[in-house]
């Protein structure tokens, strides 16, 4: 039994699906911790010069947040 | 400087007598004129972000035969994500890195990198000496360049790098200096 057969053997799985699966929910939650400081920092940018335009800006950076919440989601529960 | 009329040009890259209001801004102060880099000089990131879209693109052909229909939608997803992650860090880097200039004062806000904050500024009565640079192919087409602000003893210097119209923003810093 090689190492490959022994993985697919233990977890049920490819290894390469395996990988991916561990890649996608590292990255996502890179991307959702991005996302959290991008927002923290929009806020105080917005508060540094305020104009009309803020509250679209903040909209777009808690988007942002929302695209990082669906990618581990999908990481976790669909892949 | 009655004479300067509200306007918002290139891309809110010089507005004149904005509606805006800054974290420090005095009750009786007015804005006089807000700058940003002028549009033309983040053509790099938005052409950075187009290549960005064709390497997708490109990817999918070259591993649609080797992952799975999920993977390759949550690939996909997660590529245009960077991407937009990309697009919208760049554009609050131009967005909120401002040099303003206001009745009272001359104000430098830089956000390095979006997360290290720094606020210049320094009185018009303390400016000494405003020197407008223009040089190259592209600032010389369409117009812009950097001002350098001379302050008078301990008080910093401060530039506007890359805004549009430097003459005029000199033109207008000297009108307004006692």
């Amino acid at each position: 039994m090689d190492f490959n057969q022994f993985i697919n053997s233990f977890l049920g799985q490819n290894i390469f699906t395996l990988f991916f699966k561990v890649f996608s929910v590292v990255f996502s939650l890179l991307y959702l911790i991005y996302a959290l400081v991008i927002y923290k920092q929009t806020q105080v940018m917005i508060r540094t010069l305020e104009s009309q335009e803020n509250s679209l800006i903040l909209l777009i950076s808690l988007i942002q947040i929302i695209i990082g919440i669906a990618l581990l989601f999908v990481s976790l529960i669909i892949i | 400087m009655h004479s300067l009329k509200p306007s918002h040009n290139l891309l809110h890259s010089f507005c004149i007598k904005p509606s805006y209001r800054f974290e420090t801004q005095h009750t009786n102060e007015q804005l006089i004129l807000v700058l940003r880099a002028h549009p033309i000089t983040q053509l790099p990131w938005v052409i950075n972000s187009l290549i960005l879209i064709v390497v997708l693109i490109f990817l999918n052909f070259l591993f649609f035969n080797f992952l799975s229909g999920t993977q390759t939608l949550f690939a996909n997803f997660f590529g245009l994500a960077i991407i937009f992650a990309y697009i919208w860090f760049n554009f609050l880097s131009w967005f909120f890195n401002v040099g303003i200039i206001t009745n009272e004062r001359i104000i430098d806000i830089d956000f390095h990198a979006v997360i290290y904050k720094e606020v210049t500024e320094t009185q018009l009565s303390k400016v000494e000496d405003v020197t407008a640079k223009s040089g190259g192919f592209f600032a010389s087409v369409f117009n812009f360049g950097n001002v350098f602000v001379q302050t008078a003893g301990t008080e910093v210097n401060i530039e506007f790098v890359n805004i549009p119209k430097p003459a005029e923003v000199t033109k207008i810093i000297n009108n307004l200096v006692p």
